[in-house]
């Protein structure tokens, strides 16, 4: 058990790039085969990442299963440590069961070079759990570009019509916002060695000395990090990319992008820029809600007037991150909490709402909403899973979102009640754009001649829709045996920064035996 | 006997009747899936009877947490706990016994009207989720369960109007309810919140305790919050309970089925709000200005939408504004301070205006789906039973002597005079809401069922009384719509029924009460008197019978055409009354559009323009990478590669110095 609580985290890193690459000893001409394999290891990952919840310590608000191994050389302090704490887990387990669902869902929407498709979401898989086990800046950094080479071919290669536009614009956002992150990540690197006489790029460390820092270098620190994170989020007004990416990537690619790789900015901000810069955070926490509030305003209301159903999800995801940023610089327990909630929330609503446009997408081969209508009466379980996915994402009670959104909402309003009430205006705005999206869609009558002979979802539809529609429901009623396990993170991170004090935390190696405390010295 | 697990059982059964008709009754016989949906609702029925005589009349509150839903660590220490909990006193046990109690009839009901319907394992099974989130709503024994049902109902209520989606107007006022209604919840969050601010809990005996235990210097202090927090309640009960300025969701909801507009948006949903009120009275009875807002929300509300019921001609229509009302009268009652007098009206509201939308269905579904009372007349003759019930209940809503509304109404009126918070303005409105009353429902009944008859020929042919699974529950309803009103005998009359002190339903409440009453006896002693609730009673039975009588002479021998030279003679402002004063339009133009070409704003200005231009078109060099990065955008594979061997180039020499 010692064994494998150490090696686990590596191995959910690296089975998926060792299955993508096994791929290719396969037959080209045998796409079947492919599928199923990428299928099983992504299943297997899944399972595998079972183990951390199974022997996760809740209580404790530490990385958990850390392992440290030697990397470049040691005189550079980079070295490979990773581990897991409440932030990172249930990113990892969205990650870890949405790739095999995604996968499913490709069997259709991805027809051509369906191994390579295969291998670079394999490879994708990867970048994504590293990023978010990662407790080294030069590691994490390594998967976070990492990320971005799959998903900039994905959608270059087997997007829509403007794809090329589309990637390109995607891939000059996110390296711009690199760049700053690089160069900030150097900085403290580099402070971290004047002060300390040692060289690391290891997060733990780094914490302690980064919050230190004198304000206006954290200021900066904050903006140069920060930016990078928003860019991701993507949070007004840096999220242009955002609508071109989504329309034009193919379904799994949009459902990646809005149920993990989003995330990867909400999660940078929460564990770099918050903790490493409290002081900065504290101070910069008005303006952060400010652009979330727009963000959740701007969104809904520019989502309201689209016409292209896809466009439409994608701007309301705008709106949705907005709601998390804004949580989450609330800068309490609740805030934190419900950003964090959100965050699985959305991946799973607003991963299912592009599933189901890509079910129809691939009927029709068309997005315009007028190209729709009825729907309810030819495809009755279609309109199920969308009305439960739409459920989901105006935050209905009983549903995840709604923890999460009551979270978010709750924590604004106690630190600063007027923009907590700016933001529960999203509340209503999230309902309006999305009620007139199903009505457009699946309600109203059935005129299209071309849409009277479609079919319903196929089994293999029914059961990815089905397994989010019950994830829905279960995070709106299973908060609490969920929450227990980001609790322990989230009240350390809260205390850090309301004593603006350094964010103190270690690396175990074992989840349950806390003194095998390994790497950090 | 386990009076918790009964609890459980009573909110589970609909739960399960919805799931079990959603997904597995699909391809069952009719009769199985309107047997299997009425069974879920009368069981619970018989078992909140035993709750309700059992312990809670005996005073016990019972109570059952099924598990915890939000458990919260806080950085200070301590944990922010909102359990999954139900619980059940008098006044959520009345309400428990409304819900169950016609909600089973109107099943019974809807399993006859909706027979020649396709795919009916929806309808029951949305109808089957509505109780479980009604029930959610009054027995949750915190904000937040009573909040799942609060948006539950909500949800149920959007896909029951949209039930027969294939016409777009249906489920566009299916949206329009639930968009409403969220605004209101915008106001209930914010109460959550206030209370999470200010008590720390959301559980309601235990902010009771608090504030029970709050010195005056606090509530001095902390002023500003509590009259925001009533005020945020009263927006979420707007939403709900269909008042000013909230209200034009319900008016459109009567596209759904008719069993639906009488059980959602006559006899429960729409009450949800006089429950939360009462339930929170407590807490508003601290704030002089939340309580007369409320008042005046609700006179208000009573008289505007009387006004427009005037001159609707669809029996629905007339009936739809006739709730809005009746609503407002209720929630009159609880901002003068009369609680207990909102909740009498709404049960007997819930007998006589649940009666009443059953009659007309059971006319519209005579007529073949025909709504336009200038088309119909003399139809008590096809139809003795709908016809007869139809009266009482009647008179119950204008208040006959003697029926249900009159002893409800009159308690209203009286309080909105005398009552802690009274004012004879707020009688003057609820006594010209009456009078309004009287008018329309005489014209509605008149012009329905007598006179002589303006139906078509082929409809005439085919006219006969419903089946019993119709009329039965017409005739259970119409009983208690005449008997129901006993539990608020005005005290003047309280000797001929036995009983000098306080009325049933003030006996009853009294516990529930109890905390507010004693806020508001220190502060706003009532200033009724004998004198003054016989002299009301008269006036309003007077306004009763004048109306009554004048609306009989007008329409009872000239058909529609009675009201003609009325009409004529008020010229533009019976059009403004008949176009319900415009207000959809109103917010048409003030709201919606602007909203919406903001949104269009945003999209081609902002996002296209000014953003993308900045990131497309300008300076270069504004960023240190742009010259690099605007090469890339010419080839594909080369210039990405070129980026990332900078990118590693960089990395490379940071990690070589």
């Amino acid at each position: 058990m010692e064994f494998i609580n150490q090696w686990i985290l590596t191995v959910l890193i690296a089975l998926p790039l060792v299955g993508g690459l096994a791929l290719f000893l396969l037959p080209r001409e045998n796409v079947g085969l492919a599928r199923l394999v990428a299928l099983g290891v992504s299943i297997v990952e899944f399972v595998l990442s079972l183990h951390l919840i199974a022997h996760f310590v809740p209580s404790y608000a530490v990385f958990q299963f850390g392992q440290v191994l030697d990397w470049l050389p040691k005189s550079t302090g980079v070295q490979y440590v990773v581990g897991v704490d409440g932030l990172s887990l249930i990113l990892v387990i969205l990650t870890t069961a949405l790739c095999p669902l995604v996968i499913l869902s490709s069997w259709s929407s991805i027809e051509k070079n369906v191994r390579e498709f295969l291998a670079l979401f394999l490879l994708l898989e990867t970048a994504m759990v590293g990023a978010l086990v990662a407790i080294d800046l030069v590691l994490f950094y390594v998967f976070w570009e990492a990320m971005l080479i799959p998903m900039y071919f994905i959608i270059g290669f087997w997007g829509g019509k403007d794809r090329i536009y589309a990637t390109t614009k995607f891939f000059l956002y996110t390296v711009v916002g690199s760049l700053l992150m690089l160069v900030a990540f150097s900085y403290l690197y580099y402070v971290h060695a004047q002060t300390t006489g040692t060289y690391t790029t290891n997060l733990i460390e780094l914490y302690r000395t980064a919050a230190l820092l004198p304000l206006s270098t954290q200021m900066w620190m904050f903006a140069a990090t920060a930016l990078a994170f928003a860019i991701k989020v993507p949070l007004f007004p840096f999220h242009t990319w955002l609508p071109d990416a989504h329309v034009q990537a193919p379904t799994p690619g949009s459902v990646i992008l809005a149920g993990v790789l989003l995330k990867m900015g909400t999660y940078g901000l929460m564990r770099f820029s918050i903790p490493l810069f409290p002081s900065a955070a504290t101070q910069a926490a008005p303006v952060m809600i400010t652009l979330g509030v727009i963000g959740i305003i701007y969104g809904a209301l520019i989502a309201w007037r689209q016409t292209d159903i896809k466009k439409l999800v994608a701007y309301s995801s705008v709106s949705h991150l907005g709601f998390v940023v804004a949580g989450m610089f609330a800068l309490n327990e609740q805030g934190f909490t419900g950003a964090l909630y959100q965050m699985v929330n959305h991946g799973i609503s607003t991963g299912a709402l592009f599933l189901l446009i890509g079910v129809v997408y691939e009927r029709r081969h068309t997005r315009e909403m007028r190209d729709y209508g009825g729907l309810a009466k030819v495809m009755p379980w279609y309109a199920f899973f969308f009305v439960v996915a739409t459920m989901g994402s105006v935050a209905l009670p009983g549903t995840g979102g709604f923890i999460g959104e009551w979270l978010i909402l709750l924590g604004t309003f106690r630190a600063y009640p007027w923009l907590g009430v700016l933001c529960g205006t999203g509340v209503v705005l999230g309902a309006v754009y999305m009620l007139w999206l199903v009505l457009k869609v699946v309600w109203g009558p059935l005129e299209n001649e071309e849409n009277k002979v479609l079919t319903d979802v196929t089994k293999r539809e029914s059961f990815i829709l089905g397994t989010l529609s019950v994830l829905i429901f279960v995070f709106g009623f299973a908060s609490a045996p969920i929450l227990a396990h980001t609790q322990a993170t989230l009240v350390n991170l809260t205390k850090s920064v309301s004593l603006q004090a350094p964010y103190e935390t270690s690396l175990v190696g074992v989840g349950l035996n806390l003194k095998s405390t390994v790497g950090v010295k | 006997m386990n009076h918790e697990l009964f609890l459980a059982i009573i909110v589970g059964l609909p739960l399960l009747g919805a799931i079990v008709n959603g997904f597995f009754l699909r391809k069952a016989p009719r009769g199985v899936i309107t047997a299997f949906a009425t069974a879920m609702i009368a069981i619970p029925f018989v078992l909140s009877l035993l709750v309700v005589t059992g312990p809670v009349a005996s005073g016990n509150a019972v109570s059952t947490v099924l598990f915890n839903w939000i458990s919260l660590q806080l950085a200070g220490g301590g944990v922010f706990d909102v359990p999954f909990a139900f619980s059940v006193d008098r006044l959520s046990g009345t309400l428990l016994l409304i819900i169950t109690g016609v909600g089973s009839l109107i099943h019974i009901y809807a399993g006859e009207y909706m027979h020649h319907e396709e795919g009916v394992y929806r309808f029951f099974a949305y109808l089957n989720l509505f109780v479980f989130s009604m029930l959610c709503l009054v027995l949750g024994s915190n904000m937040l369960v009573t909040f799942l049902g609060w948006e539950g109902v909500g949800v149920c209520s959007y896909l029951l109007i949209g039930y027969w989606y294939s016409d777009e107007a249906n489920a566009a006022a299916g949206m329009k309810a639930f968009i409403a209604n969220r605004v209101g919840d915008l106001g209930f969050l914010v109460a959550m919140f206030l209370a999470v601010v200010l008590f720390g809990t959301l559980d309601y005996t235990e902010i009771a305790r608090q504030v029970g235990g709050l010195s005056p210097e606090w509530f001095t202090q902390n002023q500003l919050l509590v009259t925001a927090m009533g005020l945020c309640l009263l927006l979420g009960v707007t939403g709900k309970s269909a008042q000013l300025p909230l209200y034009v969701w319900l008016p459109d909801a009567m596209a759904g089925p008719t069993p639906v507009s009488a059980l959602i948006h006559a006899a429960t949903m729409v009450t949800s709000g006089i429950y939360l009120m009462t339930r929170m009275s407590f807490l508003l009875v601290h704030s002089d200005t939340v309580m007369l807002t409320i008042a005046t929300v609700g006179g208000v509300t009573a008289l505007f939408a009387a006004t427009i019921g005037l001159v609707q001609n669809d029996i629905k229509k007339v009936l739809a504004y006739s709730t809005v009302s009746q609503l407002g009268f209720m929630v009159l009652a609880c901002g003068v301070g009369a609680f207990q007098y909102g909740v009498a009206h709404l049960m007997t509201h819930a007998f006589f205006k649940a009666l009443l939308f059953l009659g007309a269905g059971s006319v519209i579904h005579a007529m073949h789906h025909e709504q336009d009372i200038r088309k119909m007349g003399g139809l008590i003759k096809h139809l003795p039973i709908t016809g007869w019930t139809f009266v009482i209940g009647t008179l119950a809503i204008i208040g006959f002597p003697g029926l249900s509304g009159f002893f409800s109404k009159d308690e209203i009126l009286y309080y909105a005079w005398s009552g802690p918070f009274g004012h004879p303005a707020f009688w003057a409105l609820g006594a010209l809401a009456a009078a309004c009353t009287s008018f329309y429902m005489v014209r509605l009944t008149v012009l329905t069922f007598f006179g002589t008859s303006r139906v078509d020929a082929h409809t005439a042919e085919h006219l006969h009384e419903n089946p019993l699974a119709m009329t039965a529950p017409l005739m259970i309803l119409a009983v208690l719509a005449t008997v129901g009103g006993y539990v608020s005998v005005p005290h003047a009359l309280g000797h001929l029924f036995g009983h000098d002190g306080d009325n049933l339903i003030t006996q009853w409440l009294a516990p529930v009460l109890a905390q507010a009453k004693i806020t508001m006896d220190a502060a706003h002693p009532g200033h009724g008197s004998a004198a003054l609730e016989w002299g009301l009673m008269g006036t309003s039975t007077l306004i009763m019978l004048l109306m009554s009588g004048f609306a009989i002479s007008l329409y009872l021998r000239k058909g529609p055409e009675g009201g003609a030279s009325l009409a004529r003679a008020a010229g533009g402002l019976y059009t403004l009354v008949l176009d319900k004063w415009r207000i959809d339009e109103l917010y048409q133009t003030v709201i919606i559009v602007p909203l919406k070409k903001l949104g269009d704003v945003f999209f081609g200005a902002g996002d296209r323009a000014v953003i993308e231009g900045v990131v497309n078109e300008g300076p270069r060099g504004v960023y240190l990478v742009t010259t690099v990065l605007s090469d890339i955008q010419t080839g594909l594979l080369r210039n990405y590669l070129k980026a990332i061997f900078l990118g590693l180039l960089v990395l490379g020499a940071w990690i070589i110095w």
